[in-house]
C-alpha cells in the first residue's frame, strides 16, 4: 500500500501531471466563480479533453477541477450572495452578512483554511475508511434511505426559528414542485399545466438562483450604493486563519458529517453544506448570531463541502456507486482510461486511487493558499457600484440558469422562484428548506415507492427506520422548545 | 392587531393551501405508485398551509422582518420596506421581466449586451463605461458560452417572424 502510494505521489507530480493540476485548478476556480457553472459542467467539458492523456494526468486534470470548486464558490457566495455552485448555499447565510460587515476578508481566511482542512480530511478518510465503512452504506436500504431524507427535511426545516410550521410548509411545496414532470415509476405526467419544458421537471440551477440571488441582487438595486462600504482588507485574512484555528472542532464535526453525507448516493454537494449548518446552528449556544455574520456559519459549510468530496469517491470506487454526477463523469474517466471501480482499482490499480487521494489533498491546498494570495484583489469588487454590479450580475445568473437545459423556459423558472424568494424574504419565510426540498424530493419519492412496493407498510416498522423516525420527531420537538425559550426570553427584554 | 401585511400572508398561505388540494385532486386519477406521494404530500401541506395561514391572521409567530430570530434564512432590512423601496423593487423585477421578454424576442446575444448598456444608462452611468462593460458582456458570452462551452442559443422569434437569419 506504501509502495502504491508513493507511485501515485510521483506520478501526479511528474510532469505533465503537475501542470494539468494547475490547469484543473485554474478552471475549477473560473468555473467555481460563474454562478450556474458547477464542477460538473466543468468536468463534464474537460472529460473529452483527457481521452488522449495517460491516467495519472487525467486524474490530475479532473480533481484538479473538481475538488476546488466548492472553495472557489465562496468568492460569490460571501461578496454578492450568490452561490457559486450548488455547495455554497448556506455559506451564504452568514457568509454575505460578513461582507456586509466589511468582513469579506476574514471570510475568506476562515473559508479557505476550513476548505483546505475538510479536503484534507476527507481525503484521508477515503484511504482509511473503505474497509469501515461499506457494511454501514450496505446496511441501508430503500426505507433507511427514505427515512434519511425526511431526516435531513425536517433538520434545515427546524431551522426556522419562530417560523417551524413555514419551514415544514414550504418544505412540502418543493416537494410538490419536484413532482412537476414524468413520474418516474408509471412514466405519467404531473402538474405539467400543459407546457412542455416542465415534462422533464425542474430543473434545480434555475429555482435555486431565482430564489437566492435574485432577492440579493434586488435589495442591492433598492438600497443603491456598493455591496460593502468599509472592506477591511489589511489583516483580515490572519484573523479569519484564527477564527478557524480556534473553531477547529466546529470545523472537524462538519468535515466528517461532510464524508458520511458524500458516501450516501443522491445526496452530495446540494445539501452537504445545510446539512452542517443545521448541525452548527442547533449544536451551539448565542444561536441568534447566525444568519448575522457569525463566522462558525461559515466554518461549518465551507468544510464539510471540501469533505464530502473525498466521502463521494468511497462508494465511487469501491463499489462503482456515484454518489453525484460529477461522480458519474469521474467513473467515466476511470473507465475510459480502463481503470474500473471494485477488485481492480482496489488491488491491481492502488496507485490510480493514490493519485487520485493526492490530487484530492494537494488541489485543496493549493487552490486555497493560491485564493487566499489574490483575495486582496478580488474582494475589491465589494466596493463596486451596486449599480455597475447588477447588470453584470444579471449576466452571469441568466446565462447560469440558461445553461440548465437551454430553453426559454429556464429563464422564467428563474424569474418565477426569484419572486417567490422575494415574497418569501419579505415575510420571513425560509428559503433553504425549498432547495433541499427540491433536492430531496425525488429522493425520498424513489425510495418511498420502492419500500411500499416491496416491503408493503411493514418498513416503518423497521429497526434503523424508527430510530430514523424518532430522531425526526426529536428535531421538531427541540427546535418548538428552543422556539418557546427563545420568544420567553424576548418577552422578558420587552 | 392584523396588519395589511399579516393578510397578504395568510392570503398566500391559502393559495399554497388551494395548491395541495390541486395536488390531492389531480393524483386521483393517476395509478397508485404515481398517486401515492402526491396524495402524502398534498394531504401534509394542506393541513399546515390552513394552520400557517390562521397562525398569520391572528398575528401569532411574527416574521423575521422585525428581528424575532429566525436562524435558518438571511433577513430583508426594514428600510427596503417602505414606499420608494418598493417602487424600486418593482422597476427591478420589471427590468428582469423584460430581459426575459427580450431574450425571447431577440436572443442572448443581442439581449444581454442590450440590457448591459440600458441598465447601465438609466441608472447614469458614463457613455464610456457602459460600452466598455457592454462589450465585455459581449466578449465573455461569444468567448465562454459560444467558443468553449458550445451553448445552444435562443433564436429571438422576432427574427423568424420576420422571416430574417438569427445573430
Amino acid at each position: 500500500m506504501l509502495e502504491a502510494a508513493q507511485l501515485g505521489l510521483l506520478g501526479i507530480l511528474a510532469w505533465p501531471a503537475i501542470g494539468y493540476l494547475f490547469l484543473g485548478i485554474f478552471l475549477g476556480i473560473v468555473f467555481a466563480i460563474i454562478p450556474g457553472l458547477s464542477g460538473l459542467t466543468g468536468m463534464a467539458i474537460l472529460l473529452p479533453f483527457t481521452f488522449g492523456l495517460m491516467p495519472y494526468e487525467a486524474m490530475a486534470l479532473l480533481m484538479g477541477m473538481f475538488a476546488v470548486t466548492t472553495t472557489a464558490d465562496t468568492i460569490p457566495a460571501v461578496l454578492l450572495g450568490v452561490p457559486g455552485t450548488a455547495g455554497s448555499q448556506a455559506t451564504i447565510m452568514d457568509g454575505y452578512p460578513m461582507a456586509k460587515k466589511g468582513e469579506a476578508a476574514r471570510a475568506f481566511g476562515a473559508a479557505y483554511t476550513v476548505s483546505a482542512f475538510g479536503g484534507l480530511v476527507g481525503a484521508l478518510c477515503l484511504v482509511i475508511s473503505i474497509p469501515v465503512l461499506s457494511p454501514l452504506v450496505l446496511a441501508f436500504g430503500s426505507p433507511e434511505f427514505c427515512m434519511l431524507g425526511i431526516l435531513g427535511l425536517t433538520m434545515v426545516a427546524s431551522l426556522s426559528g419562530n417560523s417551524i410550521l413555514r419551514g415544514i410548509l414550504v418544505a412540502l411545496l418543493a416537494m410538490f414542485f419536484s413532482m412537476i414532470g414524468y413520474a418516474p415509476q408509471a412514466g405519467i405526467p404531473r402538474f405539467w399545466l400543459d407546457w412542455p419544458y416542465l415534462l422533464e421537471g425542474l430543473h434545480l440551477v434555475p429555482a435555486v438562483l431565482g430564489l437566492f440571488a435574485i432577492p440579493e441582487l434586488v435589495e442591492l438595486a433598492v438600497r443603491k450604493g456598493s455591496l460593502s462600504e468599509v472592506p477591511n482588507m489589511g489583516k483580515g485574512i490572519l484573523d479569519g486563519v484564527r477564527d478557524a484555528l480556534r473553531h477547529w472542532w466546529v470545523a472537524l464535526r462538519c468535515s466528517l458529517m461532510g464524508v458520511y453525507i458524500g458516501l450516501i448516493p443522491g445526496l452530495g454537494a446540494s445539501i452537504v453544506d445545510w446539512f452542517a449548518y443545521a448541525h452548527v446552528v442547533q449544536s451551539s449556544k448565542n444561536k441568534e448570531k447566525f444568519g448575522k455574520g457569525d463566522v462558525r456559519g461559515l466554518i461549518a459549510p465551507e468544510s464539510a463541502n471540501n469533505a464530502m468530496k473525498g466521502g463521494a469517491l468511497i462508494p465511487t470506487v469501491a463499489f462503482g456507486i456515484p454518489g453525484s454526477a460529477s461522480m458519474a463523469i469521474l467513473l467515466g474517466g476511470l473507465l475510459i482510461h480502463g481503470v474500473y471501480p471494485g477488485p481492480d482499482i482496489l488491488e491491481s490499480r492502488l496507485d490510480v486511487l493514490f493519485s487520485i487521494i493526492w490530487a484530492l489533498s494537494l488541489s485543496n491546498v493549493i487552490a486555497s493558499i493560491l485564493l487566499m494570495a489574490l483575495t486582496s484583489q478580488i474582494a475589491k469588487v465589494t466596493t463596486l457600484r451596486g449599480s455597475i454590479l447588477i447588470p453584470i450580475i444579471v449576466v452571469m445568473i441568466f446565462m447560469g440558469a440558461w445553461m440548465a437545459t437551454q430553453d426559454i423556459g429556464d429563464l422564467i423558472v428563474l424569474v418565477f422562484f426569484g419572486v417567490l424568494g422575494y415574497l418569501m424574504k419579505r415575510w420571513g419565510w425560509p428559503r433553504p428548506p425549498v432547495a433541499l426540498g427540491l433536492i430531496l424530493g425525488p429522493f425520498v419519492e424513489r425510495y418511498l415507492d420502492l419500500s411500499v412496493s416491496v416491503f408493503g407498510w411493514s418498513w416503518l416498522g423497521r429497526p434503523i427506520v424508527v430510530g430514523l423516525l424518532i430522531a425526526v420527531v426529536a428535531t421538531i420537538v427541540v427546535a418548538v422548545r428552543r422556539q418557546q425559550s427563545f420568544d420567553r426570553s424576548s418577552i422578558v427584554e420587552e | 392587531m392584523r396588519s395589511r401585511e399579516n393578510l397578504i400572508e395568510a392570503s398566500f398561505a391559502l393559495v399554497l393551501a388551494l395548491l395541495f388540494i390541486y395536488s390531492i385532486v389531480a393524483a386521483r386519477q393517476w395509478p397508485f405508485n404515481a398517486a401515492l406521494f402526491p396524495t402524502i404530500i398534498g394531504v401534509a401541506g394542506f393541513g399546515l398551509a390552513i394552520g400557517v395561514s390562521l397562525v398569520v391572521w391572528w398575528g401569532r409567530g411574527n416574521n423575521s422582518v422585525k428581528g424575532s430570530g429566525i436562524q435558518g434564512d438571511l433577513y430583508l432590512e426594514e428600510t427596503l420596506l417602505g414606499g420608494q423601496a418598493l417602487r424600486r423593487t418593482i422597476t427591478t423585477f420589471a427590468w428582469l421581466v423584460g430581459l426575459v421578454l427580450g431574450i425571447w424576442l431577440l436572443g442572448q446575444k443581442l439581449a444581454l449586451p442590450l440590457f448591459m448598456l440600458f441598465y447601465l444608462k438609466a441608472a447614469g452611468e458614463k457613455w464610456w463605461l457602459s460600452i466598455l462593460l457592454t462589450l465585455g458582456t459581449v466578449a465573455f458570452l461569444i468567448g465562454v458560452f459560444d467558443q468553449v462551452i458550445y451553448v445552444s442559443w435562443q433564436d429571438g422569434v422576432l427574427f423568424s417572424w420576420l422571416g430574417i437569419d438569427p445573430i
